[in-house]
């Protein structure tokens, strides 16, 4: 249980997060919804130990992270919005080298590699620069790269922009399977996507965390069901 | 990076701190290490000079740890010689490094500065006042100084007025020498009896010295040099060594001197010499050589023999002898196990000798005799008299292999007995000024007799030496003198006997050098031809002159001779200049070809390795990743 | 496990180099300034010396101005390419990334200097060197210049773009080993003569040159060694203090 209490961080000197408090539970997917500059990046990247937030913890199992910070990345992943790979690096040496740093053994390495290659679709590029793939390859292979060590926690930022509808479907269905054990937090723009996979949504507004719900009851906030509307009011537009 | 799992960054980054402050932090706290590492670790090192030329020999060292004087050494180096002659720069840097070690090694009585110079200021004056001498540069317009100076605590100063790597082998045996001067308070005295010096009462009794250069080192090396007089019937007071050098017909009265300075546990040096061609340079006619110390060297168990020359083909030079590239057997070079190990000839390599006598000896009671050096074991002699007529026949005829060694320098040390019954002198007045009379000697004395006077003769030592530059220029100083300095420090007790560099110099060409040679080697043959060709029609044309001017009138055919030597001369001169000519372009193709190899192709071949390295790689991870695939 | 990070993250980093090609372009124009300059702004032709010195002696210089070409991509790619949140959100630490990075250029630069070594053996056919004194001057050389990849790393650090990376690592490399500035003090008060002596302790060439003329020192080695742990630190406090 990944668990933030009144998170506050600070960034170029304006406060981006205003004392957030929630609770992520193993099984769920998780949709972080809200405007540009909400601080859902900022967010997923305290959560990600990527920053340090300046006021308030975050406990994952009832330890703080800041004193568990390495046994927390061993359970995490963390997929940005955008880039991720070093566009140099063949894909092979791309999950070698993630490997290497998640310190995973060689065993551990050839079975995960060989299921995430089969299941992300990724075997036709293995030899490829990862600078020559198309912007849809190279969300699967930064995501493949995460998924190499099977994180307890898994946080995507904007997992399906690029993907083509096919490959949205499918990374939808691989993002369920995967939950059943595991937390997903994912943000996204796309209300389709939302309803299509998110078990729960978190919507922030200037900081804030402005409503903690699940899908079915965003849409019942205003009264023609539609997810987008029910977001819009939300968020006061 | 973490210690037991906290990581040390993480103290110094309290969000309070900002980040200038502690990038200065860690700055302030990396100069301070620096300075307290270069004050801990100052004259910690190690000496990667192939030439050791950082570190100082164990005579130094033992010196300067016996030495209790606090003595300054001040290097004057003129601010301009950076920029106008990076080698002379160069080796005031290594002269400076060398002091530092002085410094390390002196328990602090040493203590160094560098003073630089610019021109009408106080340290010029500082420079003059210690005697560094100034000298021009090679463009001539600007005067530089490059020298040492040494002041103990009295304010005596001794000074090394110029220092030129020439003489970098002797640069530390320079310095310690005029260390271990200062240490002992006063100058060792060297008396010098010769008949190439003016007699004592004359105003410059040093006069002749010009002719014997190696005065002047001695004199550079801080002996204070006194010249003695043949007829006076005792050595002065104070004369810590006396050096007879080609004794001839010495007075009875000089002999009871010496005698007489033996017994008080006197010290001294004969150079002798059946043949001296510094005496025979103008051509006078041989006449035999008598020393007249002959009774004196008896009495101790060595003879000389005046009349013998010792040659030795194996250990001599070559030398053109009427027209016959031959090894002359008379002048000797005296090398390796013919030379023995004794303090005195530690470190000296190679002797030259010419026409040198030899020494026969008997062992005596209360007396050690030590054999300095000597010829090889095929040796052979000649009768001196016969140089009178010394052509390359004449050679053949006279000189005969003996098969023997012998012996050309003798140290006799320990208690000697006199050779006079009685005194010499009995005038009261002159007896009072004396020592007393000894028949026995009172101290331990020492002879060392050398066979060849020509050891110290200039043309033997300081060939090459530019006698520009002064008191202090002997630059390439050969094993001769420094065999004789070295001798002298013995005598002398000195604490310090004069060490030179034994290690070979590393020996390599310049480029320059290199290319020249290769350019000159190309066009060698041709070069050659053309310079006998040239000879030779020269000296026909001499003859066709000489011809010429015996009869009155010339005839037409002798004239046409001489035009057509004159044309073919001048077309042989204009081939020389062409060869110059191209062996200049060639050595300038060279250098080009050298340039463009190791500015172009070199790299260029570098980079491609490297790239082929990597593309084996890339291939070999590739594989991989498909048998994985697979 | 903090050394295995160091060790991946060096591997990843000293791949990248032969990856990208910029190795082979700084190696090129190392090469070529080495050798041309060796020729001509040195008197090499007419003082070949025994221990290649005028080559070591233009080092600082060359690569002063080469290093920062290997440097300047170092943290700038990580933030254009975004990797640095991947590189940071795995059990890994700053100081481990920042020294894998470090050793990872210091290794380029190595091989940089070896290939110089046809340089050395090259003129080596035409007039001999001390190999044993010449290779102890290789590895000092390497020593001086793992000082300047560490300042240059630090300078990269600071900065989120490969231009501004590059001028500021050049700036920093050619004040430190170009200028002599234990010089400059003794011009300007060349009575204090312990104020020269200390500020000549400091004094990046004069450090080298000891180095290479033979006088290897604990000084000057301590010298270049506190100057890259500086660099190091600094250079990792720059990375941690911008992610935090």
């Amino acid at each position: 249980m990944l668990v933030a209490k009144n998170i506050v961080k600070f960034l170029g000197g304006k406060i981006i997060l205003q004392g957030l408090n929630f609770c992520l539970k193993k099984g769920e997917i998780i949709a972080l919804l809200g405007p540009n500059g909400a601080g859902k990046t900022t967010l997923m990247r305290c959560l990600a130990c990527f920053y340090t937030p300046d006021g308030g913890e975050i406990t994952w199992n009832g330890k703080n992270l800041s004193s568990e910070r390495n046994a927390f990345f061993k359970v995490l992943a963390y997929v940005p919005e955008t880039g991720g790979l070093y566009p140099d690096m063949s894909v092979y040496e791309y999950m070698e080298f993630m490997a290497k740093i998640k310190h995973l053994k060689p065993q551990q390495f050839v079975d995960n590699l060989l299921y995430l290659l089969k299941t992300l679709d990724l075997e036709s590029v293995i030899n490829q620069p990862c600078k020559t793939l198309s912007k849809g390859y190279k969300k699967r292979v930064v995501l493949a790269g995460a998924l190499l060590s099977r994180p307890k926690i898994l946080i995507l930022d904007e997992p399906t922009e690029g993907l083509d509808p096919q490959q949205k479907l499918g990374l939808r269905s691989f993002l369920k399977q995967y939950s059943h054990d595991s937390i997903v937090l994912i943000s996204t723009h796309i209300m389709e996507e939302v309803e299509a996979s998110a078990d729960r949504v978190l919507v922030m507004k200037d900081g804030r965390l402005v409503c903690d719900t699940t899908p079915e009851e965003l849409k019942k906030i205003v009264p023609d069901n539609n997810i987008e509307s029910s977001f819009c009011t939300i968020i006061g537009g | 990076m973490s210690i037991k799992g906290v990581d040390i960054l993480k103290p110094c980054l309290g969000k309070n701190i900002k980040i200038g402050y502690f990038v200065l932090g860690i700055v302030v706290l990396s100069l301070a290490s620096i300075a307290g590492v270069s004050l801990v670790a100052d004259g910690l090192y190690f000496d990667m000079t192939p030439e050791k030329s950082l570190s100082l020999s164990e005579e130094t060292v033992n010196m300067l740890q016996k030495q209790d004087k606090a003595i300054v050494i001040r290097l004057f180096i003129s601010e301009k010689l950076a920029k106008k002659n990076p080698e002379l720069n160069m080796y005031a840097k290594d002269v400076s490094r060398l002091l530092g070690t002085y410094h390390k090694e002196g328990k602090g009585l040493i203590k160094t500065a560098v003073v630089e110079v610019e021109p009408f200021s106080s340290s010029q004056a500082e420079a003059e006042k210690a005697g560094i001498q100034k000298f021009a540069l090679s463009d001539g317009r600007e005067n530089v100084y490059l020298g040492m100076s040494l002041t103990d605590e009295r304010g005596r100063t001794l000074a090394i007025p110029r220092l030129i790597p020439e003489r970098r082998d002797e640069l530390e045996s320079d310095i310690s020498r005029l260390i271990s001067i200062l240490a002992a308070g006063r100058q060792p005295r060297l008396g010098v009896l010769s008949p190439y010096f003016r007699a004592a009462n004359e105003k410059d009794p040093l006069r002749y010295a010009e002719n014997m250069p190696f005065v002047n080192e001695l004199s550079a090396g801080g002996y204070e040099i006194v010249s003695l007089s043949s007829s006076a019937p005792a050595i002065p007071e104070g004369i810590d060594a006396v050096l007879l050098f080609y004794p001839l017909n010495l007075d009875r009265i000089a002999v009871y001197a010496l005698d007489q300075y033996l017994m008080w546990g006197g010290k001294i040096m004969i150079m002798l010499d059946t043949f001296a061609e510094e005496r025979f340079r103008d051509k006078e006619k041989y006449i035999g050589y008598r020393s007249g110390i002959q009774q004196l060297l008896n009495n101790s168990g060595v003879t000389y023999r005046e009349d013998i020359l010792v040659g030795d083909n194996a250990n001599s030079r070559t030398r053109i002898f009427d027209e016959h590239y031959i090894k002359y057997p008379f002048w000797l070079k005296i090398s390796g196990d013919n030379i023995a190990d004794h303090p005195i000839t530690r470190g000296i390599n190679e002797l030259y000798l010419n026409y040198s006598g030899f020494f026969e000896y008997v062992s005596k009671e209360n007396l050690e005799t030590t054999v300095l050096f000597s010829t090889g074991a095929d040796s052979g002699a000649m009768l001196t008299e016969k140089t009178a007529d010394l052509n390359y026949d004449n050679l053949l005829k006279n000189y005969a292999l003996t098969n023997k060694k012998y012996p050309l320098a003798l140290l006799i040390e320990g208690n000697f007995s006199s050779l006079f019954d009685q005194p010499l002198v009995w005038e009261q007045s002159i007896l009072s000024s004396m020592s007393p009379f000894l028949k026995s000697s009172a101290d331990k004395g020492a002879l060392l007799v050398v066979g060849d006077s020509d050891m110290a003769g200039a043309f033997l030592w300081d060939a090459g030496r530019d006698k520009k530059h002064g008191v202090y220029d002997a630059a390439t100083i050969s094993d001769n003198i420094r065999f004789m300095l070295k001798a002298l420090d013995y005598l002398m007790q000195s604490n310090y006997v004069s060490v030179s560099r034994k290690e070979k110099r590393f020996e390599h060409k310049n480029l320059s050098e290199v290319f020249s040679a290769l350019a000159a080697d190309s066009y060698g043959d041709q070069k050659k031809q053309i310079t006998s060709d040239l000879i030779e029609i020269r000296q026909k044309m001499v003859a066709a002159g000489e011809r010429l001017q015996a009869v009155p009138l010339p005839s037409i055919k002798q004239i046409k001779e001489i035009e057509e030597m004159q044309r073919k001369i001048t077309e042989l001169e204009e081939g020389l200049r062409r060869i110059e000519y191209l062996t200049e372009e060639k050595y300038q193709d060279y250098l080009f070809m050298f340039a463009l190899l190791m500015v172009v192709l070199l790299p260029v071949l570098s980079v491609a390795a490297a790239r082929i390295g990597y593309f084996c790689y890339n291939r070999y991870i590739q594989r991989k990743a498909k048998e994985f695939v697979k | 496990m903090a050394f295995k990070d160091l060790l991946t993250c060096f591997e990843k980093d000293f791949k990248f180099y032969f990856q990208s090609n910029l190795v082979y372009l700084a190696m090129l124009i190392y090469l070529m300034l080495s050798a041309g300059l060796l020729l001509y702004a040195s008197d090499f032709y007419l003082n070949t010396t025994a221990n290649f010195y005028q080559f070591f002696k233009l080092q600082p210089g060359i690569l002063a101005m080469v290093i920062p070409v290997l440097t300047m991509r170092l943290w700038a790619d990580e933030y254009k390419y975004n990797t640095l949140e991947i590189l940071f959100t795995q059990p890994i630490n700053t100081a481990a990334a920042a020294i894998g990075k470090f050793l990872a250029v210091w290794l380029v630069v190595g091989i940089m200097l070896l290939s110089s070594v046809g340089i050395w053996l090259f003129v080596g056919l035409f007039t001999s060197t001390d190999v044993s004194w010449v290779l102890v001057n290789y590895g000092l050389t390497f020593l001086m210049a793992g000082s300047l990849c560490a300042v240059s790393a630090a300078a990269a650090a600071f900065c989120y773009s490969a231009p501004a990376a590059f001028l500021s690592a050049t700036m920093l490399c050619v004040l430190l080993s170009v200028t002599g500035f234990g010089s400059w003090i003794e011009e300007i008060l060349p009575d204090s003569t312990r104020l020269i002596k200390l500020t000549q302790a400091f004094d990046f060439e004069q450090q080298f040159d000891e180095l290479i003329s033979g006088k290897v020192s604990l000084s000057s080695i301590a010298y270049f060694v506190i100057i890259m742990a500086t660099a190091l630190w600094t250079g990792a406090a720059a990375v941690e203090y911008k992610r935090s």
